[in-house]
């Protein structure tokens, strides 16, 4: 019987079977041997595995990620921890002008695996950046976000064994969700997309915290009698928009939820790729649900309504629904 | 003129008896950085044993005698320097004399013969790129290394083949001292599809894995970075392999060039870190935006050996990188070494050169020029013949003319070849799909 994992024991759970698999992979991080990193991921990895394979570094991004990016040229299988998905962006240049490009330049290989806690939570501006969209825009590198236990492990192998970069996003609100994990060797594949709920009525295309803010509208829609079928991206880029398009085709009414500030998102990406994809089975436009373009303030009371919630998004569906049928 | 204020240590009259003294010890190597009052060298007379100061802060030149010489009274023996001295300066030594000595004790002369036909290999190659590029058959243009073949060929002589290097946005030297092919590096300059990327690179983005040459970089200071990944590596592996990270004196004004120098003396990785001080970042005068004493003293904050040396003495830097290398072969971490060199050339091709005179270019080429400096000592061993120069560089220049042949008639890429490769399959048929949905 599978285990039932939060997605914080799932991500453990998965580097210590791969690390026991394989002697090349390594992670280097900011309070990693004794802690197991800012939120625990790698709990216990430093005991079995010893500190020069859970190697405690200063905080020093951008020498991590050159670490990491000289040792899988020779031939390591490194793994970067980064803490919050924010502090890559002191390490901006050697993850997109370095990590992306060599494979390209050099056909040369670069596993390297760099995982941030992402999603919108306390903490402000700073700690709170949606940075899919950026890392997704240079070619070069894999961006994934899964959004269950099962994924986080399955997607973390697949990573560690691919031989790309791969951005690896963990929302902070995830990391306690329980859910059946896939055992030693059960990969989830990068790079494909996973249906989470059927429906004829609407499709509702998201990845992250959202897919399950969507499946719980989808809940509410349901009532009224609006089957929505939700997609859940897993990896951002590259895009794996087949299920959207063909749900699309069926239904006629796309909603893309994603949580980020909106200008030039991966909700406009996909937007734009399926009114491409599906123009002449559109019964409306493809309406996009993100944050606002504003930072992520400190106050609860500030920060209530940036997120869309399980209601903004059935909201938006009913207010598409009813328009087309009064129009 | 005082000898106190240029920096001369002279032997003193320390009685009226004295005439002479007898050198000792010397206490500091030539491009030591030493601050005034450090002892540098003893003395012994009849009377007493003592030691000499240096009488300023500044990195000491040549040594003008051996141990056991014995020194009239008020003889400089050596002096200190400051930046725009050359080691080989003394006060004595007059700018109009031809290229400046450098000792080449100790080395075998048939290797000091290879290293020169090296360095003339190098010289030839990138003096080529000023002409090539002007005439557009180098598309873009280039960086060539013209002056700096000594510090390439000084450092990785000192390494083992598996050993790693790796290089920054002036790359060439490194990639041809690691014994990159030169037709695939020409080829490369001229983007096609023979070159050593395919042509995808350029002057910047050369590598050859297969001799442990990581590449040249575009971003500068992210090559001694990665060359401390690989060094991570190998120490994870215990694989015995060291690495070589070559940055520029603009390098060493990059945040990451520190974080990664911290990060391998708190790792104790075998690296070495050498920084070619050629004086200009682009057009920028190194000491116009420098603060501190220099960049080794910078480098010594972080707790490794930190030396600086005339970048401009193949047996100079050979010294110093082979015991950086050997430290770091060792398992007793990290050096690094701040050479002291200069390009003739622009920052890069077809550059319009406004920011330092033609007689500084002139004098560098004049006195330090590294090779004239190889080829008169090894003509004084009585190694090198006459003539014998001029056929290095005929054959030189031979080489280089056919990589030029080599890359004039390699295809082009296809145009479609631009989109492949950027991720491993089946990701990058994917990625490549999302260019164009229709």
């Amino acid at each position: 019987m599978a285990d039932i994992l939060t997605v914080g024991r799932a991500f453990q759970q998965g580097m210590a079977e791969e690390m026991a698999r394989d002697e090349r992979i390594f992670v280097v991080g900011t309070d990693l041997f004794r802690r197991g990193g800012h939120f625990g991921e790698m709990r216990g990895l430093g005991e079995a595995y010893g500190p020069d394979r859970v190697r405690d570094a200063p905080i020093s991004e951008a020498a991590m990620c050159l670490a990491g990016i000289g040792a899988a040229l020779a031939g390591m299988r490194p793994v970067v921890d980064m803490n919050f998905i924010d502090f890559t962006l002191s390490a901006m240049d050697e993850i997109v002008n370095q990590a992306a490009k060599i494979r390209y330049l050099w056909g040369r290989p670069v596993p390297l695996l760099i995982r941030g806690t992402a999603g919108t939570a306390g903490y402000a501006c700073q700690h709170n950046n949606s940075l899919e969209a950026t890392f997704a825009h240079h070619p070069g590198l894999v961006v994934v976000e899964p959004a269950t236990p099962a994924d986080t492990k399955g997607m973390l192998k697949s990573a560690l064994r691919g031989d790309d970069p791969v951005v690896f996003f963990m929302h902070k609100k995830l990391g306690g969700l329980r859910g059946p994990v896939g055992g030693a060797d059960d990969l989830v594949p990068l790079g494909r997309a996973v249906r989470r709920r059927r429906g004829r009525s609407v499709t509702i295309v998201t990845f992250g915290l959202m897919v399950h803010t969507s499946l719980e509208a989808a809940d509410d829609l349901a009532a009224d009698g609006v089957e929505a079928e939700v997609i859940d991206l897993r990896t951002v880029f590259p895009l794996d928009l087949e299920l959207a398009v063909a749900s699309l085709r069926k239904t006629g009414r796309a909603f893309v939820v994603a949580e980020e500030t909106p200008f030039a998102g991966i909700a406009a990406e996909v937007a734009a790729t399926l009114q491409e994809a599906a123009f002449d089975y559109l019964d409306a436009p493809v309406h996009r649900l993100t944050l606002p373009n504003a930072p992520v303030p400190h106050s609860p009371v500030l920060v209530e309504g940036m997120v869309p919630s399980a209601a903004d998004i059935a909201n938006l569906v009913r207010r598409s629904i009813t328009t087309a049928r009064s129009g | 003129m005082s000898r106190e204020s240029d920096g001369t240590v002279i032997v003193p009259a320390v009685g009226v008896a004295m005439t002479e003294a007898r050198l000792t010890a010397w206490l500091r190597q030539p491009g030591d950085v030493v601050r005034a009052g450090d002892p540098v060298a003893e003395i012994e007379t009849d009377k007493a044993t003592m030691e000499l100061e240096a009488p300023r802060d500044g990195r000491l030149g040549r040594h003008r005698f051996a141990v056991d010489d014995i020194i009239p009274i008020g003889e400089p023996i050596v002096r200190v320097l400051v930046d725009g001295d050359a080691i080989g300066d003394t006060a004595d030594d007059g700018a109009d004399s031809a290229a400046e000595a450098i000792d080449i004790a100790g080395f075998d002369l048939a290797e000091l013969l290879e290293w020169l036909e090296q360095m003339v290999l190098i010289r030839e190659f990138e003096d080529v790129l000023e002409p090539l590029a002007r005439e557009g058959r180098i598309p873009w243009g280039a960086h060539s290394a013209v002056g700096q073949e000594a510090v390439a060929v000084g450092v990785t002589l000192a390494l083992a083949g598996d050993d790693v290097v790796a290089s920054g946005h002036r790359p060439h030297h490194h990639a041809l001292a690691k014994g990159m092919d030169p037709d695939v590096l020409m080829a490369e300059l001229f983007g096609r599809t023979t070159g050593v990327a395919a042509g995808r690179g350029g002057t910047m983005h050369a590598a050859d894995f297969e001799r442990g040459y990581f590449g040249g970089n575009g971003i500068v200071g992210s090559g001694l970075g990665i060359a401390m990944g690989a060094a991570l590596a190998a120490h994870l592996r215990g694989s015995g392999e060291i690495a070589v990270g070559f940055v520029g004196d603009g390098g060493a004004n990059t945040g990451r060039v520190w974080e990664c120098l911290n990060l391998a003396a708190a790792w104790r990785l075998p690296l070495v870190a050498v920084c070619e001080n050629n004086l200009y970042a682009v057009g920028t005068h190194f000491r116009s935006v420098f603060a501190g004493e220099s960049i080794a003293v910078r480098a010594e904050g972080f707790g490794l050996p930190a030396v600086q040396v005339d970048g401009q003495d193949v047996c100079a830097v050979h010294r110093v990188a082979r015991e950086a290398v050997e430290r770091a072969r060792c398992g007793e971490g990290p050096s690094f070494v701040e050479a002291l060199t200069y390009r003739y050339w622009g920052h890069m091709s077809g550059e319009v050169i406004d920011y330092r005179s033609a007689e500084e270019v002139d004098d560098w080429r004049a006195r330090r020029d590294p090779i004239a400096r190889l080829a008169a000592a090894l003509a004084r061993a009585g190694s090198l013949g006459d003539g014998q120069f001029d056929a290095l560089r005929r054959a030189a220049a031979i080489r280089v003319e056919s990589a030029i042949e080599f890359a004039e008639r390699s295809p082009w890429p296809k145009r479609g070849e631009a989109l492949r490769g950027v991720l491993s399959e089946p990701l990058g048929r994917r990625a490549e799909a999302t260019w164009r949905t229709s």
